[in-house]
């Protein structure tokens, strides 16, 4: 049988999403006490909150409809007519069956759906022949092929052969429109999912309908290009291969490419990815559903950033600073023993107060963990800094999800959407919803905003210490209270870590805030002072990353003893003794604490890139050396005990 | 014994000067305005109800259910919409009106505002119409400067305004919910009805409450007004839901093509003599009793009330649609008629759902390759199947509207599709499209 | 470059406070945008009322190539549209923008080299009753002949355009609100 249908057939995972959030939408509403209507579907009686849709009654009863233009997640068009279902209910006091596309209609009692009737599979059909009539049926070199709703659909529910023999539409094919994505629009069914994307979701409506009719076709502006941080989910979402991404383009069939769950670290909202690779290699991310994060977006950053782990600029070989002072190729055996050789002669010679180190804020805590294990563990170190800037050290009163109930938001300093995307994407609900949404570019204009103590206020933490204290007295005042939103993956894992000493740090201590003095600071001085001898760089940049980046270069100008992690080279591996070149975020295991404060935990994905550790068996290595063993098989061995993670979903 | 023809609307059309105010208010203008503003607002819904009127721009939905239905409080704004995009083939009666009798129209308006309780009034208007705008415009202008028009208007406490606002060249614009899309400064594409959403009586344009009605429905509230709904509920011959009189604007292969009023269920035969009768010399073919989208009918019966009812139960088409009717003698080419139609709701469809933007799509593409000598019987019934799945599926009545005259003329002249199939021509209307 | 002067920006901001959005002005604005930019619209003239509206651009964009009046492409001084719908077909619609064409050695969507005249297929113009029918600027030319064609190519030969041809932007002063 070569059509299988109904509930059992084989679906793409947009589709199984799709279906899952209807599941547990109904379920939240349930639990929040919304009314339940009473409707059969195919025979079976099933109760769904009120405002539930037909097509989603009929998922929840375990029926299945095909559809194009639905998106849980979009408003409904009813422009595909593929979910066509027979509904019989009560309409101007007569009760009639009728043919309707059941993604516009909301579930009503007393409703009757069928599914499967010869009608309805009649009417399935000529919708589904009407919309191959133009579609090219290139589904063998069509980067959608193997994951393709209109494929599946048609495998499911289409017509066995065409009628039409006319000339088809005609479009230049894959037409770059922005520097991710390709628009092929003959593969285009005008589902208008991208558009609604454009502009219910991003909020920027870079992607919209021109011309009319047969002519429809999506776009961004004409002459312009889709310049949105968000593109790259227009490409996830397309039921057909009609935005296709131009860095996956030709990497690999969909079939051959293995998915594995992960967390994005390019920013420090920690959506939920998955990184889809092959033969080792990443080829591409996609969004995972997390209701508390990403929902299921990612951002441009997140999903075509992540390529730099395939980049030919990777460091994959340990450096060492030779006798003429220049970085030369070693191997890893040479690097460790410099360094260790290094720290035993500086703590013997000048002790504890001589040696330091700087956590890191993008890698793992357990990273941090064994940095601590080492330095002050060891050697009784007591420089650790954990934190480059000088914000104030707490978590945000407003976390992302509750952004999209707020009334007010003000935004200082940051561009919103590439900063802090998922908190710019509840902002752009929230306003959909009537909020105001201001975006000051500094302190300056905080005089004009008038806050209320409803005011959400959303800062970054790269501001000078001063601005805080000006955005602190004005949030006072209005009684509002401010939300400093951290940029780096793992901002608070050095401080999870114990970094600063703290005994039994925990993420509550981070709700209450902590001292705000920025060790970092006293690193550098130390350093020009030359009473530091000695310091640990770990996976950071601080000479182009510290306020003061020419106090921070003066300091790493002195002839102390500098080992940095790094994937890449940067302003303050060109400073070092040692470069330990490290794995990057797809090729290690660890947890990350996200700008909100939700602690996740993830797997290695890939093996890391030949030539790289990750950095924790790094750290696990040098302590051995150092005498140190430690009963260590996987990051989590290591994880703080008052540290859950709530992990991904 | 013909009916006689009872002149409601165009009672005045042929007075010189009647187009403008004083003349307009020299023969009763604005009288029933000034009745409607002193009444409750149920009261003219009453009258409405009870005169049976039914919207005159195509559907013939009873205009008091749709009135009944907004809010009875001014809570928040009400809009009142005309439609004057007037787009529909064969319909000519809006244009004539607006250009002939704007403060009829103007005076319509404001007595449905009342009805309603709307302060505000838009008159959509096809973007073609520059001459029926500015005629619109002009009376709106003096309707203000007259005082029926502007804040507390003749001491009602009551504010009204309207405003005029050009269209820009779409059919589907005279959709009502793609209207009000329009209106709203969108692509002009249809918008959710209910059970999908609520009815514009409760959420239209700006998610006010909102009514769409035709030039000439507003236009006849008036003389409803003024014969009082019972009496004008008496004309009209035919059916007991058609009542009152219509404008009809009858054109093709008649001796006198024009715009008539005519009394609703006058026996069909009587109409066409009303238009002279088909064009000397030539018999009747077939015909289009309401704007293109209503389908052909066979030229038998002749004799039966031209009204609501009786034209679908008389001809298997969908019915007195906007009132364009279109009369064809023997010379015509059905099969060229239908093409060209194909073609127009294919140029016109807004794009947004699958069956009506695919399927003509197709259906073009087919009849152009009829047309061109490269039929295949077996395209009948794949012209069929895709006027099914257009049928009921498409988003909104414009892929209904537009299958119709293919499916009908499939029905009655099959022969002539298969002519054009068989020897790349049509032998019935050899004659030529201009006759003799 | 913009070209929207003060004035235009002045009756721009007259139409938006006919109604509650701004946006809803955008069929008129684009109107008088197509005037300003001499009967059509390029992108700078969507931008620039996009800019003026506060609408975004590709909203623009999608109502001015929604619409077949707003002219994507620069377009000839006279215009000359006859309609080719039904109830003109069947009256000699056809025969007379064959007439037209090998009048002005044009085809049907085509424009006159020097860009005075051309000839479009247009549909229904509600002049049904009076086929066929043709447009010119603003103005109707009803049961139209081949003289009809003769004398309006002669007339119109060396007028400017706007004198036939008033901008549908050109909207009648509303009276006091
Ligand atoms: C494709 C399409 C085009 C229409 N065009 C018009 C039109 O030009 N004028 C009009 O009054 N109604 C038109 N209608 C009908 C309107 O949707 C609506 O029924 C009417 O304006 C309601 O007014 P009424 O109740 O006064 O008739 C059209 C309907 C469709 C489906
Ligand atoms: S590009 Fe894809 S998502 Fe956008 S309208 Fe076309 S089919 Fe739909
Ligand atoms: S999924 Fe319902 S109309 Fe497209």
């Amino acid at each position: 049988m070569s059509t299988q249908n109904g509930p059992d057939r084989p679906k793409t995972p947009a589709e199984s999403a799709d279906v899952n959030k209807v599941v547990t939408d109904t379920k939240a509403a349930q639990d929040a006490g919304v009314p339940m209507v009473s409707l059969v579907v195919d025979g079976k009686s099933v109760s769904v909150p009120k405002g539930t849709l037909v097509i989603e009654a009929a998922f929840s009863a375990g029926s299945d409809i095909p559809y194009f233009c639905y998106h849980p997640r979009l408003t409904s068009v009813g422009a595909c007519r593929m979910c066509l279902a027979s509904v019989e209910l009560e309409m101007f006091g007569q009760r009639r069956a009728s043919i309707m596309a059941t993604c516009t209609v909301p579930a009503a009692d007393g409703m009757v759906i069928k599914t499967t009737t010869p009608d309805v599979k009649k009417a399935q059909n000529g919708v589904l022949e009407l919309i191959l009539a133009n579609h090219p049926l290139d589904c063998p070199v069509c980067d959608r092929g193997g994951e393709c709703p209109l494929q599946n659909m048609t495998i499911s529910y289409g017509p066995p052969n065409t009628r039409f023999i006319e000339d088809k539409r005609r479009y230049v094919k894959a037409l770059p429109i922005s520097d991710h994505v390709v628009l092929d629009r003959e593969r285009c069914i005008t589902c208008m999912r991208c558009t609604r994307f454009a502009s219910e979701v991003a909020g920027d409506s870079k992607l919209g309908l021109i011309n009319r009719g047969a002519q429809s076709e999506v776009g961004p502006f004409l002459g312009g290009t889709f310049d949105s941080n968000f593109s790259g989910n227009t490409i996830e979402i397309c039921p057909v291969g009609a935005l296709t991404s131009r860095q996956f383009r030709f990497k690999g069939r969909p079939w051959e490419v293995k998915s594995s769950d992960s967390i994005c670290t390019k920013c420090s909202n920690g959506c939920n990815i998955a990184v889809g690779h092959r033969m080792g290699e990443v080829v591409r991310i996609n969004g995972r559903v997390n209701e508390d994060i990403n929902e299921e977006w990612t951002c441009d950053k997140g999903k075509f950033g992540n390529a730099d782990v395939n980049s030919p600029e990777r460091l994959t070989v340990p450096l060492i600073r030779d006798a003429h002072g220049a970085l030369v190729e070693t191997d890893w055996d040479t690097a460790l023993s410099a360094v260790v050789t290094n720290l035993q002669y500086v703590a013997e010679n000048y002790g504890s107060a001589s040696l330091a180190a700087i956590g890191t804020t993008t890698g793992t805590v357990e990273d941090n963990v064994l940095l601590n294990k080492l330095y002050r563990g060891v050697y009784s170190a007591t420089n650790l800094a954990y934190q480059l800037n000088e914000a104030p050290r707490r978590l945000p009163k407003a976390s992302i999800v509750s952004v999209e109930k707020a009334q007010h938001i003000v935004s200082i300093g940051m561009d919103l959407a590439y900063d802090q995307p998922m908190y710019y994407l509840r902002s752009v609900k929230a306003q959909r919803n009537g909020a105001v949404v201001v975006s000051i570019d500094s302190v300056i204009g905080l005089g004009d905003v008038a806050l209320t103590p409803e005011s959400v206020v959303l800062v970054p933490d790269t501001l000078a210490a001063a601005d805080y204290q000006v955005i602190d007295s004005a949030c006072s005042a209005a009684g509002c209270g401010y939300s400093v939103l951290a940029s780096d993956a793992n901002a608070y894992g050095p401080y999870l870590a114990g970094l600063d000493g703290t005994e039994a740090p925990s993420v509550s201590d981070l709700s209450v805030g902590l001292d705000a003095s920025s060790k970092a600071t006293d690193v550098l001085s130390g350093l020009s002072a030359g009473s530091i001898k000695h310091v640990f760089v770990m996976g950071s940049d601080p000479v182009t990353h510290m306020r003061d980046s020419r106090l921070a270069n003066a300091a790493f100008s002195s002839d102390a003893f500098v080992v940095v992690t790094s994937q890449f080279m940067n302003a303050t591996t060109a400073k070092a003794s040692v470069v330990l070149p490290i794995a990057s975020f797809s090729e290690t295991a660890g947890s990350y604490l996200n700008v909100d404060g939700q602690l996740q935990t993830v797997d290695a994905v890939v093996p890391p890139k030949a030539g790289t550790r990750p950095q924790w068996q790094v750290m696990l290595e040098l302590n051995a050396r150092v005498g140190n063993p430690l009963p260590v098989f996987t990051p989590s061995d290591v994880l703080p005990a008052g540290l859950v993670p709530g992990g991904s979903e | 014994m013909p009916v006689e023809q009872t002149q409601l609307l165009y009672r005045h059309r042929n007075v010189p000067g009647i187009n403008r105010l004083e003349t307009y208010v020299a023969h009763g203008g604005y009288e029933q305005f000034r009745k409607a503003v002193a009444m409750d607002p149920e009261a003219i819904i009453e009258e409405v109800k009870v005169s049976g009127l039914r919207g005159r721009g195509g559907a013939g939905f009873p205009t008091h259910i749709k009135w009944n239905a907004f809010p009875k409080n001014r809570d928040v704004e009400h809009y009142f919409i005309i439609n004057a995009d007037e787009g529909e083939p064969g319909t000519a009666k809006d244009r004539d009106l607006m250009n002939a009798l704007p403060h009829l129209l103007v005076e319509g308006c404001l007595c449905s505002m009342v009805a309603v309780r709307a302060a505000k009034c838009y008159i959509y208007i096809r973007g073609e119409y520059i001459e029926p705008w500015k005629s619109v415009q002009k009376a709106i202008n003096d309707a203000y400067a007259a005082g029926f028009l502007g804040k507390n208007v003749l001491g009602s406490g009551l504010d009204f305004d309207i405003y005029t606002h050009l269209g820009a060249g779409a059919y589907e614009c005279g959709e009502e919910s793609a209207l009000m899309s329009s209106l709203m400064g969108e692509r002009g594409m249809p918008r959710l009805k209910p059970p999908a959403a609520p009815l514009p009586m409760i959420s239209g344009v700006w998610k006010r409450p909102s009514v769409v009605n035709n030039v000439e429905t507003a236009a006849t509230i008036p003389a409803i007004l003024e014969l009082g709904g019972a009496k004008y509920a008496e004309i009209g011959v035919g059916s007991p839901r058609s009542r009152g009189t219509k404008l009809f604007s009858i054109s093709g292969h008649v001796n006198k093509p024009g715009i008539y009023e005519i009394v609703l269920g006058t026996p069909f035969s009587e109409v066409l003599d009303i238009a002279g009768g088909v064009r000397d010399g030539h018999q009747l073919k077939t015909y289009i009793p309401g704007g293109s989208s209503m389908g052909f009918a066979p030229p038998t019966p002749l004799d039966y009330p031209f009204d609501y009812e009786g034209i679908p139960q008389n001809t298997q088409t969908l019915g007195l649609g906007s009132g364009g009717l279109m009369i064809f003698d023997e010379t015509t080419d059905v099969f060229k008629v239908t093409h060209r139609l194909v073609d127009f709701y294919h140029h016109e469809s807004c794009g947004k759902c699958t069956p009506c933007r695919e399927g003509l799509d197709w259906l073009s593409k087919i009849y152009a390759r009829i047309a061109s000598g490269g039929g295949r019987e077996q395209d009948i019934d794949l012209i069929w199947d895709i006027c099914d799945s257009i049928r009921g599926k498409s988003f909104c009545a414009l892929g209904e509207g537009a299958i119709w005259p293919v499916m009908t003329s499939l029905r009655l002249f099959r022969h002539e599709y298969l002519s054009y199939i068989h020897h790349g021509r049509n032998t019935y209307s050899d004659a030529g499209q201009l006759g003799a | 470059m913009a070209k929207f002067t003060d004035d235009t920006k002045r009756r721009l901001d007259a139409l938006i406070a006919r109604y509650p959005t701004a946006k809803a002005a955008l069929l008129p604005a684009l109107w008088v945008a197509q005037e300003v930019y001499g009967g059509w619209l390029p992108p700078e003239a969507m931008q620039e009322v996009a800019d003026h509206l506060g609408v975004p651009a590709s909203d623009v964009a999608g109502v001015a190539t929604f619409y077949t009046m707003y002219n994507k492409r620069p377009v000839a001084h006279h215009r000359i549209e006859i309609c080719q719908n039904v109830a003109c077909m069947v009256n000699g619609a056809d025969e007379l923008i064959g007439y037209c064409e090998r009048k002005l050695g044009i085809h049907a969507g085509e424009m006159t080299a020097d860009g005075t005249f051309s000839v479009e297929r247009v549909e229904c113009l509600g002049a049904c009753c009076h086929a066929p029918a043709l447009m010119v600027g603003s103005t109707y030319y009803e049961n139209a002949t081949e003289q009809t064609v003769d004398k309006l190519i002669e007339e119109l030969a060396n007028m400017p355009s706007e004198s036939v041809n008033p901008p549908q932007s050109q909207m009648p002063e509303q009276g006091e609100f």
